[in-house]
């Protein structure tokens, strides 16, 4: 599995990392891609990232869409640091402005993915330890949790309630208010 | 070189999803929480947990005001109407503290006598979390005015007694029954010219002077960049807010509410935004002239505890429960 290349071919692809699903696809992505993840992160600065990085815990298909996200936010956060240090005017605050906007319709458009996929999303984003994607999909379940009742919440989400009656029936008791 | 093992696939990532869910959950909407805790034992055990509570703060910062309490009529014992022995006898035990959620009233033992021979001039109490807001335990403040000397209690619901007496002598001052202050570990009282700190430490007591003599009602006020202050409303509608340096986490909620006859309304400190959120007094079956001219207290909530869910969580043990995919 491993990739043992020649000298040039690894001084070629000093800032490219490999990432590998666990159905064995590789993704060549930049260094700046691969580090929104902190797991990745610390792979590179304890140098085991030769031969390319095995995520057996990601498939191909959820492996292409979180590269994806980290692709668009890896310019954001270039983009970012380059206004800061050198313009301040306003055509730039305009031009800012409008890449974060952008990049909210991004965000938005990303989320219009099924349950399981954004459950895989979730799942992804905590094992590689990316913040803005785990903020970004867990809001979004968040949000179509949060109204819901408990039965309501268990049935999406095929919970046993293993709660007593009468454990249930203490709790509503005391907080009567939330289900007016 | 072989390529190193992948890092350890967490165990349990359900729950570590849900966690991450459930923190997501707005900060305004507790009945939104409360619900999912219904779902099962796991979750009741985690949104009950100590480390879910102080990640949800953590991430959501400054908890909003999730409501408060006002009272429409101030009770206010006539004692000169009454028959003098029986308000002696209420004044044995003057303290009831009142549980908003479940409604529980728990009276509070007498006054230390040795002291507290008589009836104090004037007198005003604080309701506090004792130590780490989350076991239930309160700490109570009375601060009486009797004569020329003030003394000042604290109450603990954990030891169940009032402690010694702090006492400041040749003191002439009014001790407003207004709302309190509590910023850092310590307690501020409104004495109409000066402010009283009682460090909840040491159970010192000092007087913080104002800079200059309020002619109008003035109400205490804290702010979230650790500051203590006052605010007053003058003849001309114009509201003033002063504040000073205390160094420590203060009970505010950012905002500051105003009443009117139109309605009650919040400002919040940081934005100026009003926003209304009571009924004119109008409203309130009394006289034109007692509505108008009554106080009114406002005490503001930002959290509450539950030990139904508290009980849960404490019959399932680490690992245990059951929880579906």
């Amino acid at each position: 599995m491993a990739s043992a290349g020649s000298g040039d071919e690894k001084a070629a692809a000093a800032a490219m990392i490999t990432l590998i699903s666990s159905d064995n696809e590789k993704f060549e992505v930049t260094e700046a891609t691969a580090t929104l993840s902190q797991t990745i992160r610390h792979m590179i600065e304890d140098g085991c990232t030769d031969g390319g990085v095995p995520l057996p815990n990601v498939t191909s298909k959820i492996l292409a869409r979180v590269i994806e996200y980290c692709k668009k936010h890896a310019t954001a956060a270039a983009g970012e640091e380059g206004s800061s240090s050198s313009f301040s005017d306003a055509a730039f605050l305009e031009v800012d402005r409008a890449f974060l906007e952008e990049l909210e319709e991004f965000d938005d458009a990303f989320l219009e993915v099924d349950r399981a996929t954004l459950f895989d999303l979730i799942l992804a984003a905590n094992y590689l330890d990316i913040k803005g994607l785990l903020n970004l999909t867990c809001q979004k379940v968040a949000d179509s949790v949060k109204g819901k009742t408990p039965e309501q919440i268990r049935e999406m989400y095929n919970i046993v309630n293993d709660l007593t009656p009468e454990e249930e029936a203490e709790i509503r008791r005391e907080t009567q208010w939330a289900f007016e | 070189m072989a390529p190193p093992p992948p890092p350890r696939r967490p165990p349990d990532l359900m729950e570590e999803i849900f966690e991450e869910v459930l923190l997501r959950f707005p900060p305004d909407d507790p009945a939104s929480l409360v619900r999912a805790a219904l779902v099962s034992k796991r979750w009741c055990r985690l949104i009950a947990g100590g480390r879910f509570r102080r990640r949800f703060r953590e991430l959501h910062r400054a908890p909003p005001m999730l409501g408060f309490i006002c009272n429409v009529f101030m009770k206010v014992r006539n004692v000169g109407r009454q028959h003098k022995a029986r308000a002696w006898e209420d004044w044995l035990h003057p303290f009831v503290v009142w549980d908003p959620v479940t409604g529980e009233e728990l009276q509070l033992p007498s006054l230390p006598m040795a002291r507290c021979r008589s009836f104090p001039v004037s007198f005003n109490a604080a309701v506090l979390c004792a130590g780490g807001h989350l076991d239930g335990h309160f700490l109570v403040v009375f601060v009486g005015m009797y004569n020329d000397e003030m003394v000042a209690y604290e109450y603990s619901s954990e030891a169940g007694a009032w402690s010694e007496p702090t006492i400041l002598q040749h003191l002439h001052e009014y001790v407003d029954l207004g709302p309190t202050a509590v910023m850092g570990n310590a307690v501020y009282f409104e004495l109409g010219t000066r402010i009283l700190k009682f460090d909840l430490g040491t159970r010192e007591t000092s007087l913080i002077d104002m800079p200059f003599t309020p002619l109008e009602r003035i109400i205490l006020v804290t702010t979230d960049e650790g500051r203590l202050g006052f605010t007053m409303v003058d003849y001309n509608c114009k509201l003033y807010l002063w504040s000073m340096e205390v160094v420590g986490p203060g009970d505010d909620v950012g905002a500051i509410f105003v009443g009117t006859k139109d309605g009650f309304y919040t400002i919040d400190l940081k934005s100026n935004q009003t926003k209304k959120v009571g009924r004119g007094l109008a409203c309130m079956k009394n006289s034109n002239e007692d509505i108008f001219y009554g106080r009114k207290y406002v005490v503001p909530y930002t959290s509450f505890l539950f030990p139904a869910l508290e009980a849960v969580s404490a019959t399932v043990g680490p690992g245990a429960g059951a929880s579906g995919a």
